[in-house]
């Protein structure tokens, strides 16, 4: 009994350890699906909360960060979206990028690949940020509750998509609000 | 809570294990690195407030299990 005890309570200890270190993954898929940072860390925080709550559906051994993300992607969808908490990409989400540091990377305006997220449709722009999130496609496939093929076919469009946003349009009258910067 | 701050902190620093993939295309290297700045921002004190009252409704719970199992043993 008492070795039932001490085996629950290591497990528990774990699960703990567990949640503190995935929080800054936690907080980077969010703001993916969000944009704006301070409605990304509600969503990440609630996240935590449920997947406490539900820490006894998670078998040990399995992808715990892929749980956690599904976790976090089904609350965003089904509970926050529906009760109007957390919209796509917030609209004040442009704001806060512009504020931000034009930081490069790659050689572009990481900025700019912001502004270029916020236009897709979100299931793309879920599969773009997921792609670099750690996870294997099969596991990506699985957050996102889909085909793998789903999920390729999304990158891919995501991802032309962007390549579009960042080249600009040929047409300027069309040309997305590009910030040029020193 | 200290110590749940460094293990945040240290935790910042070494999440993301995937390999470094850079160079192959700028969106790609841009998409990587929006996710790498995310993860290197200090974590904010309200998440560890969370774990925090988990861990005071875990330890409440183990008591009233611990209560409840003793009445149930002397009833």
């Amino acid at each position: 009994m008492m070795a039932e005890v001490d085996e629950q309570r290591s497990a528990e200890r774990q699960f703990r350890a567990d949640l503190v270190a995935i929080v800054p993954s936690l907080r980077a898929f969010a703001r993916g699906l969000c944009g704006n940072r301070d409605l990304a860390d509600d969503l990440a925080q609630e996240a935590l909360a449920k997947a406490w709550a539900a820490r006894d559906s998670f078998q040990p051994g399995t992808n715990f960060r892929a749980w956690m993300f599904r976790i976090l992607r089904n609350h965003f969808y089904t509970v926050a979206v529906v009760a109007k908490r957390f919209v796509p990409y917030d609209p004040d989400a442009t704001a806060h990028i512009q504020q931000s540091a034009p930081t490069q990377g790659g050689g572009i305006v990481l900025a700019d690949l912001q502004r270029g997220l916020a236009t897709l449709p979100a299931e793309q722009r879920e599969a773009l940020v997921l792609m670099e999130s750690g996870l294997q496609w099969e596991e990506i496939a699985d957050v996102m509750n889909c085909p793998l093929g789903t999920v390729k076919s999304r990158i891919t469009r995501g991802r032309a998509a962007l390549k579009r946003y960042m080249d600009g349009p040929d047409d300027a009258e069309t040309a997305p609000a590009r910030v040029t910067r020193a | 809570m200290n110590d749940m701050k460094q293990k945040g902190s240290a935790m910042a620093v070494t999440a993301g294990t995937r390999a470094p993939q850079k160079g192959q295309d700028p969106i790609a290297d841009g998409l990587r690195q929006l996710w790498a700045d995310v993860e290197a921002e200090p974590v904010p004190d309200d998440f560890f407030d969370i774990l925090d009252r988990i861990d005071a409704a875990r330890a409440k719970l183990q008591d009233s299990d611990q209560t409840g199992k003793g009445s149930g043993g002397a009833a």
